[in-house]
């Protein structure tokens, strides 16, 4: 071989060889797999009490006391309930007698969902609370007065 | 109550439920309250907060739709404050 050619063909040998010493491209990162989220549970976000309550079934001035003449109304809001999902309100006194208790069936979720009581002849003065229940599961309670 | 006193009787107790579903955001919307024949502002202050005097409560948060407290009119929605 010609001695003037022989740099170039070094050099040719020597880029090929880079070329060839080439790290093959890093594969794709794994797609991330996120696992599906839980289903949500079924729960009573809020319970509020009041007096009156308006067509969508909140109470209109959230309040923990109340006459003895007034109407007291407990609004329940809830979300993730599948069809059929049922809330029961129990009212008891501070001696611990039931007041009143009572079932329904919630319309749709999200959802509020009223309970009312009211009495004839005026409220005990006193201590009560209202209790709820979720599918039978014990789901929140407000506590409220009654006071002359 | 004392030990002494009878067990108050809560047989004349009348209880009902309803239920609805919830536009999403609601928990925090204002709440509004549609005015009925026979009503007056002080006669829906002591049936939404138990006290007619607090009236003014709803005058005010309704300035922008009545101007006069004496005047309202069936089917008005009225917002309710918070007590």
């Amino acid at each position: 071989m010609n001695r003037t050619r022989m740099p170039w063909v070094l050099a040719l040998v020597a880029v090929l060889g880079s070329a060839c010493k080439k790290e093959a491209p890093a594969p794709p990162p794994a797609a991330e797999v996120t696992p599906p989220a839980p289903p949500a549970q079924p729960a009573v976000t809020r319970i509020e009490l009041g007096s009156s309550v308006g067509a969508d079934k909140r109470v209109l001035a959230p309040r923990t006391s109340f006459g003895v003449k007034d109407s007291i109304i407990a609004s329940v809001y809830t979300e993730n309930t599948a069809p059929g999902a049922t809330l029961t309100a129990k009212w008891t006194f501070q001696t611990g007698q039931t007041v009143d208790s009572a079932s329904q069936t919630i319309a749709a979720s999200p959802g509020v969902t009223e309970f009312h009581i009211v009495k004839k002849s005026a409220w005990p003065a006193g201590r009560y609370k209202v209790e709820i229940s979720l599918n039978g599961s014990p789901a929140g309670s407000q506590d409220f007065d009654v006071a002359k | 109550m004392t030990p002494d006193e009878p067990l108050p009787d809560f047989s004349d107790v009348e209880g009902g439920s309803s239920s609805a579903a919830a536009v999403p955001g609601a928990q925090n919307a204002p709440r509004t309250y549609e005015v009925k024949k026979g009503d007056s502002l002080s006669k829906i202050a002591k049936h939404v907060y138990g006290d007619a005097g607090k009236w003014k409560q709803i005058f005010a948060a309704n300035a922008d739709k009545l101007k006069d407290p004496d005047k309202i009119f069936p089917g008005q929605v009225l917002t309710i404050p918070e007590a």
